[in-house]
């Protein structure tokens, strides 16, 4: 991959030659369309960027090197400049692709909690599927990806910015200052919410447990 | 939210009454979580005045704040795939078993390429301690065993006490090859300088032993190709080890045959640009690392971070930023570096004695980095940035003269390295990298104008010599703030997509979360942005930035320098709001004043003045008094500018506009054409300027009825303008709107119909429902349509003209081609 961006002008509108799977054209409309409001485009938008993140933690995984630098924003990244390519998309618009990576991520790891918590009720052996390549942080085996899923769903209801907030920070590993720009907020209120969502969420998991 | 299957989404028994309930705990809860215990209840109380199941929510929120910890800090991705190889590792480990003579004993760490182990020779009766690196199960391709086969070469052929000797080599039962080396027994020589507490001139003296290690390998024609401080050890007597030449490669043969492929275990933050680009390696390289090395040792930051560690991102960074120079880049945790003369206690007896407190480390926090930036700077800065060089041939050359200039400077004398000019490095930056990086031009764009507002200052006050030294600091303050907070607005993970305008509405936000302490300085630097963003027709968000500056300017003499500036933004901010007539006013006042001030010798702000007073002149309708003062302009620019044609293509460009308006096409695209051509000389291609430029010259060449000529500009312009100017500018609706036209007038109506529309979403997009030009834009499409044979398109047609003749504004062009267009 190295070596292989060209140092002349790029220009906006084309795919670049680092780019191993062409750009799908469909995900730059959806972006758009998204932009504009459209939650269809949104609810498109997910299923193509899930499959894509699966994949690429695979890619991820199957390269030793890669994988201990694998990060949530790298990951992400890549996925866009796959999808989309390196074009000249406006910020905003990446802004839903963020949202769509959050989300997928999320997906990814509760299915995989959900999964490791069945075969444990179940007796069964749990095979170490790729899936294990996306868990995480801390103690994978103990944190607890299906309450906090649930709790999500909660403030949600009670608060859709904050929830976004985290999905985009732990999720899709955004900072604060991108996690404002992604939703035209600023850092400081990126941060207060971010400050509050992580006590109540403390909180709602404790609860449950 | 449709992935995420809700069980309760209303209300949950412990939220009670749902939002409302969630809001007003929120509120108190940041009301009361400053608070010390004791106030904290009684505060609850109050606040909650009587709510029960408010203060039981503030309550269990407050207690949860208690024990929230790192609680989701960490992003969910990442740690758990280091653990997982960590795992892997660990199934792969050799423990306790035989490795041709000796025994493993301990996992050490794991590397790119391999695990290396802690292993003792079974065969011996004393005890012998080596360090066994072995290949990784899964990665033993052909590639990684002749890399084997050429580290355990280079080794055999390396004989100095600074590199960890080579013992054996051989391949494990299950045919994975390994090798045997000297055990050091260190620390990272980071980490060592941090524990020991090493000053400045200690470190260097330290560094330097690197310097010569790396140079006899270089003698010996091996390049190491991966010096970063967790290879380079350093034992508690004090004694320097090189380690790891994993990746070194013998240099004999044919330098060109050395590397062109890709090494993706490098390790960026101390790669060379040529590494990073997959270019020829050579010991120029190893002197760069060296340089990275040292910068981190003496100010405790690497000269880059990445933020996505995408190839794109450390090819961005490392081939195209200039990183700030060490004395600027200082951190926090250089106060580890002892500011103190080195006493003669050695390295070891102090390590110790001398840490600090962490307490400690934060009050003498200030103090020490200010010191030690005036110890790095001048001669380190230069020795540092020498190495750093993008261009090998530019760097030291070889790691001796690296070490030769660090000596010099230990001992009092002259060092060879000379300062990169600013001038070099940004006509060397635009030669190599046309690419429109619009983020990095804003970077240039706002420090240019900061710098030369501050340089101006500073000239000012050479009379005053005692406080050439505040203004210098604020010179200082200033780049280091804009450096800051522009790449805190995380350039590098929105890419270069980022805008000139919202680069510079993250350092405004920026400058109002973190003021900057010094008056002058802060007036100076909302001067910068806020003229970078009238530049940008930012007018609003420029406001308030240019009026704080012409507040704290106004106290000034009438005549001051700096004085003149502001009131000059002032002025263009109310020809930018359209307030014409109060503009030309307080224009020609400025002027009046700034010759005075110049006393005849004309300078740049009088050339700039006059350029404005004749666009002023040009909006009030004053075509002649426009072009005589752009004339004007002109005259004085070649003066200013004896050597740069670039600011007289801004009168070229309005003296083609004025043409333009007056409906002299002829005469606009000669000048148009001029400003094109110099522009498109001197700047890349898709610069704004040049690509505006261009727009004009297509408009005018299509109203002169030579739309085939027009198509080249305006493809360009319009293609490339909102790249260029941002999504909400203005001119990518006239871009598109020309180019439609031109389009049409050569009979391609397909083309002219998809160019209406983007005009018509850009104007669906920015503009209020009902503003008359979008009538105009369903006029130009419909008479394409027209034109094509669309039958339908003639009662659009009809009832967009009858709107057109209502509105307001002029739209007499599009009325007269409607018109004709439906007598056809």
């Amino acid at each position: 991959m190295l070596g292989m961006v060209t140092r002349t002008e790029v220009p906006p509108v084309s795919s670049s030659q680092s780019n191993p799977s062409s750009p799908k054209p469909e995900v730059t409309m959806l972006l758009a369309r998204a932009q504009e409001g459209d939650r269809q485009a949104t609810d498109e938008l997910f299923p193509i960027v899930y499959d894509e993140l699966r994949d690429l933690a695979e890619r991820f995984m199957r390269d030793e090197s890669k994988a201990k630098t694998m990060q949530a924003t790298a990951l992400v990244h890549e996925a866009y400049m796959r999808l989309v390519g390196p074009n000249q998309t406006p910020w905003e618009n990446r802004a839903h692709f963020f949202g769509a990576a959050a989300r997928a991520i999320r997906r990814i790891l509760t299915d995989h909690a959900r999964e490791r918590n069945r075969l444990k009720r179940g007796g069964g052996a749990a095979a170490v599927t790729l899936d294990e390549a996306l868990v995480v942080t801390q103690d994978a085996a103990s944190f607890d990806f299906v309450g906090l899923d649930a709790a999500l769903a909660r403030l949600t209801a009670l608060d859709e910015q904050k929830a976004r907030v985290v999905e985009l920070r732990f999720f899709a590993g955004l900072t604060v200052e991108q996690t404002a720009l992604a939703l035209g907020v600023s850092p400081s209120t990126v941060a207060r919410d971010w400050q509050f969502a992580r006590v109540w969420l403390h909180r709602e998991l404790a609860n449950a447990s | 939210m449709s992935d995420a299957p809700d069980p309760s989404p209303q209300q949950s028994p412990r939220t009670g009454t749902g939002a409302s309930l969630f809001r007003r705990a929120e509120a108190i809860y940041f009301d009361v979580a400053g608070m010390a215990a004791g106030d904290r209840e009684d505060a609850i109380v109050r606040l909650c005045a009587g709510d029960k199941a408010l203060e039981s929510e503030v309550r269990s929120l407050v207690s949860a704040a208690g024990k929230v910890g790192a609680f989701l800090d960490a992003p969910a991705l990442g740690k758990g795939v280091e653990e997982l190889t960590r795992e892997s590792d660990a199934n792969d480990s050799l423990l306790g078993q035989r490795v041709g003579q000796f025994t493993i004993t301990a996992r050490i760490a794991s590397g790119g390429m391999g695990t290396v182990y802690k292993a003792q020779r079974s065969d011996n009766q004393f005890a012998q301690v080596v360090a066994i690196k072995v290949v990784k199960r899964g990665l033993d391709s052909e590639e990684v065993l002749r890399r084997f086969a050429d580290e355990k070469q280079t080794l055999a052929s390396l004989d100095n006490p600074a590199i960890a000797r080579l013992i054996d080599a051989g391949a494990t039962s299950d045919g994975r090859p390994y090798f045997a080396m000297e055990y050091v027994e260190g620390k990272p020589i980071d980490a060592y300088c941090d524990e020991h507490r090493l000053s400045v001139r200690e470190r260097l003296k330290l560094f330097m032993q690197v310097c010569h290690a790396v140079h006899a390998a270089h003698q010996a024609l091996v390049i190491h190709r991966d010096i970063k401080p967790s290879n380079v050890l350093v034992t508690s007597s004090g004694q320097v080890k090189l380690l790891d030449f994993g990746i070194a490669k013998w240099l004999k043969a044919d330098v060109r045959n050395v590397t062109a492929e890709t090494d993706r275990r490098l390790t960026p933050e101390y790669a060379s640009p040529e590494q990073v680009e997959g270019a020829a390696i050579t010991t120029s390289s190893d002197v760069y690392s060296l340089g990275v090395v040292l910068y981190e040792l003496l100010t405790g930051a690497r000269p880059y971070y990445f933020g996505p560690r995408t190839t794109e991102e450390v090819k961005r960074l490392v081939c195209l930023q200039v990183p700030p120079v060490p004395s600027e880049a200082v951190t926090i945790k250089a106060t580890r570096i002892r500011s103190a003369t080195p006493s003669q206690s050695g390295g070891s007896s102090a390590a110790n004695t001398d840490r600090p407190l962490p307490l400690d480390a934060v009050r003498t926090r200030g103090v020490s980095s200010t010191r030690l930036r005036g110890q790095l700077r001048g001669d380190i800065d230069n020795i540092i940035m020498m190495a750093l060089r993008k261009e090998p041939q530019r760097r030291y050359v070889s790691a001796e003269q690296l070490a030769a200039d660090v000596q010099r400077y230990l001992d009092g004398l002259p060092v060879q390295a000379r300062r990169d000019t600013l001038g070099y490095r940004i006509s060397k930056f635009v030669r190599r990298h046309a690419v429109g990086v619009i983020a990095t031009a804003a970077i240039i764009a706002i420090l240019s104008v900061a710098t030369v507002t501050l340089y101006r200052q500073r000239e000012q006050i050479r009379v005053q010599r005692d406080a050439l030294s505040v203004a210098n600091a604020q010179l200082r303050e200033t780049k280091h703030f804009l450096i800051d907070t522009i790449t805190a607005a995380d350039i590098g993970n929105s890419g270069p997509e980022t805008t000139l305008g919202e680069a510079l509405s993250a350092a405004r936000d920026a400058m109002e979360e973190h003021p900057i302490s010094d008056e002058a300085t802060r007036a100076a630097t909302q001067q910068a942005i806020g003229r970078s963003m009238l530049a940008l027709g930012m007018t609003d968000e420029a406001q308030p930035l240019l009026d704080a500056a012409q507040r704290y300017f106004g106290d000034q003499p009438a005549t001051s320098e700096s004085r003149l500036e502001a009131d000059a933004d002032s002025a263009q901010l109310l020809f930018f709001k359209g307030e014409n007539a109060p503009a030309l006013a307080a224009m020609q006042d400025v002027l009046a004043r700034e010759r005075v001030r110049n006393a005849g010798v004309s300078t740049p702000l009088e050339a700039s003045l006059l350029n404005d007073i004749g666009a002023v002149h040009k909006a009030l309708g004053d075509f002649d008094a426009a072009l005589a003062t752009h004339r004007e302009a002109l005259a004085v620019k070649s003066k200013v500018y004896p050597d740069d044609q670039l600011p007289a293509a801004y009168s070229y460009h309005n003296m083609g506009d004025v043409f333009l308006r007056q409906q002299k096409y002829p005469d606009a695209i000669t000048s148009f054409t001029r400003a094109v051509e110099i522009r498109a000389k001197l700047l890349r291609p898709t610069h704004p300027l040049v690509l505006a430029s261009r727009a004009s010259l297509g408009l005018a060449l299509v109203r002169d009825g030579q739309a085939a000529t027009a198509i080249e500009h305006l493809e360009l312009a319009a293609q490339h303008y909102q790249a260029a100017f941002g999504a909400k500018h203005p001119g990518n609706a006239a871009a598109w709107t020309s180019l439609g036209q031109a389009y049409r007038e050569l009979a391609r109506y397909d083309e002219a119909i998809k160019a209406f529309e983007t005009t018509m979403k850009w104007q669906d997009e920015n503009l209020a429902t009902d503003a008359p030009q979008k009538i105009a834009t369903r006029a130009n499409i419909a008479i394409a349509k027209l034109k094509r044979g669309d039958t339908g398109a003639d009662a659009t047609l009809r009832a967009a003209l009858d709107e057109l003749k209502q509105a307001k504004g002029n739209f007499a062009g599009i009325i007269r081609m409607s018109e004709e267009a439906l007598r056809q």
